[in-house]
């Protein structure tokens, strides 16, 4: 559904994207990860037919980007980061305006179909009101049941649930899960974590305008190492604790009152590990988990961790005493 | 899709977005009438001077000129509204659309029409209320039609200036350098008793052609070559507002 072959875009000297290689098929999220100024958008604009490439070529559904852009344009759903309503229009107008934009002013189907999306996503009541009038949880849910109306075959989500609460957020990724059981082609651009981890079937990172790396949530956290137990203690630690844990742990570093202890794949008893330290006349008065996540991912991939990202899911503390 | 038929939306939607807005609607409808009521009154000793078309108030030429303010005024409004849709990102909505660019630009140019064309409306109820009356009936319906292509026209550049730089503060210096150029055109004074340079400056001022045809119809009669004289002005002024568009919109998709 989207094919983009070294997809690059430069300002001047400045390279925005440089030689992006992508496909994401029908079904299928893809998740395109990373930090501001990567370039994401840049690559949205470019696909969307926004942003003419100034390098290599794309294909959306079948169609080339540059040369026929208004049949891309007839097969797409796009929600842009910074939300594209007149603020003074109502959810009824701007409804009926995008039907007409597509072809569909006298498709009653179309038209009800709209107004269905606008009750499920929570805007029946409010559709006479102006923009103006609505939360960002609004007017993001407006956004989306207005690029769903005209039923696209590759929607494209520049990070749709920025500034979101997380039943908002929740609200969106149920949708998005529903569209790939239907047979859409989703392309996510997100600077959550907890976003593309949960909803991406493939995630790109990208940084400074090149993809760093690609694969399935689950594939890229398998490389980026191991988890890790990190456990507040009190108490000297021993010089021999390394040893002891030997055969369940690798202990990976102590410092003042704390010590990091690197888990095998299969992540060993780690009520075993705790026996160890207290056998050892260490007490245990916290730990926590730390699974390997998508920013350890970008982490060992940039050598930077990803600002304004959203902790994983994964982590989960226990503390006691 | 039938070629043109997002165009009454769009036009519609456009016509809204003006006319949904006081800050839009004044300089349309307010400042060309604070321009009559000073022009009438405290210029009215001018019909006296040689030159001046025998047998007419002060009021019956100014409504011409009023006219001509108006639906400049129009075409910068659909400038600025322009670039409140670049500012909301509203643009974006609109060019990811399957509709033709050039329909986009139409349905925008359409609505400013239909604002150019109010003011239209507006200032002959005025005109009629205070006694003046066009020659003929279809004198009129010429005047609408010049009115509405005059807003037209001028707000295709506006709009392609607005395209093109996407910055509200050049926009909003169209609206003072339009009133200037309306100023140094016949809007207000004929042009037997302008003297250089205001006199060649109008000469060359495409408004001044446009503004001898709106000011026609309260003062003798609409007369074929002057309308012509006009739509030629225009479209001159509305091809270079629609090359500018079409350059400005690729700029804009280009980069």
């Amino acid at each position: 559904m989207i094919r983009a072959e070294k997809l690059a875009r430069a300002y001047g000297d400045t390279q925005a994207v440089a030689g992006v290689d992508l496909s994401v098929d029908g079904g299928e999220i893809f998740a395109f990860l990373g930090p501001n100024g990567a370039g994401k958008t840049t690559t949205v604009r470019m696909l969307v037919t926004l942003l003419r490439p100034t390098g290599g070529s794309a294909s959306v559904a079948g169609f080339d980007v540059v040369k026929q852009a208004d049949q891309v344009r007839r097969r797409i759903g796009v929600t842009l980061q910074e939300l594209s309503l007149d603020p003074t229009m109502t959810a009824a107008d701007l409804l009926r305006l995008h039907l007409a934009l597509h072809g569909l002013t006298r498709d009653r189907a179309a038209a009800a179909r709209g107004a269905e999306l606008l009750d499920e996503f929570g805007l029946g009541t409010v559709v006479k009101k102006p923009v103006l009038a609505y939360s960002i949880g609004m007017r993001r849910r407006l956004d989306l049941a207005l690029a769903l109306v005209h039923r696209p075959q590759v929607l494209f989500l520049d990070e749709p649930t920025t500034g979101l609460d997380p039943a908002s957020r929740q609200a969106i990724w149920q949708r998005v899960r529903q569209l790939r059981a239907e047979g859409a082609a989703v392309f996510l651009t997100t600077q959550y974590i907890e976003e593309a981890d949960q909803l991406a079937d493939r995630v790109s990172i990208i940084d400074s305008g090149e993809i760093v790396v690609e694969g399935s949530p689950e594939r890229l956290k398998a490389t980026a190492g191991n988890s890790r137990l990190e456990l507040v203690t009190e108490g000297p630690l021993p010089a021999t604790l390394g040893q002891s844990l030997e055969s369940l742990a690798l202990l990976r570093s102590t410092g003042d009152g704390t010590a990091t202890v690197e888990l095998d794949k299969d992540e060993a008893d780690i009520a075993a590990i705790i026996r160890v330290f207290e056998q050892a006349g260490v007490t245990v008065r916290g730990m926590q988990v730390h699974r390997p996540s998508l920013e350890d991912v970008f982490l060992a991939h940039t050598g930077r961790q990803l600002e304004g990202t959203h902790q994983p899911a994964a982590m989960k503390a226990v503390t006691r005493g | 899709m039938a070629d043109l038929d997002a165009l009454p939306a769009l036009a519609r939607r456009s016509a809204r977005q003006t006319l949904s807005r006081p800050q839009f609607l004044a300089p349309v409808l307010l400042l060309p009438t604070i321009f009559l009521v000073a022009y009438s009154g405290g210029a009215a000793s001018l019909r006296h001077l040689p030159g001046f078309p025998a047998g007419y108030g002060m009021f019956d030429y100014q409504i011409g000129g009023d006219m001509l303010l108006s639906a400049v005024m129009a075409g910068v409004i659909g400038g600025i509204a322009q670039i409140v849709d670049i500012q909301v990102r509203f643009i974006d909505r609109l060019l990811l659309s399957p509709v033709p660019r050039g329909q986009l630009l139409l349905g925008r140019l359409a609505g400013i029409g239909l604002l150019g064309l109010l003011g239209g409306v507006v200032f002959s109820v005025i005109a009629f209320v205070f006694g003046a009356r066009p020659a003929r009936v279809t004198d009129l319906l010429i005047l609408f039609l010049l009115q509405a292509l005059t807003a037209v026209a001028w707000g295709s550049i506006t709009t392609g200036v607005a395209l093109r730089t996407g910055k509200p503060s050049t926009v909003q210096t169209l609206l003072p350098l339009s009133i200037v150029l309306v100023m140094f055109s016949s809007a207000f004074v004929p042009r037997r008793l302008l003297d250089d340079p205001l006199d060649t400056i109008a000469r060359f001022n495409p408004l001044t052609y446009v503004s001898d045809a709106l000011h026609e119809p309260w003062i003798g009669g609409v007369t074929t070559a002057t309308t012509v004289k006009a739509l030629v002005a225009l479209a001159v002024l509305g091809l270079i507002g629609a090359g500018l568009c079409a350059g400005s919109l690729r700029h804009r998709v280009e980069g």
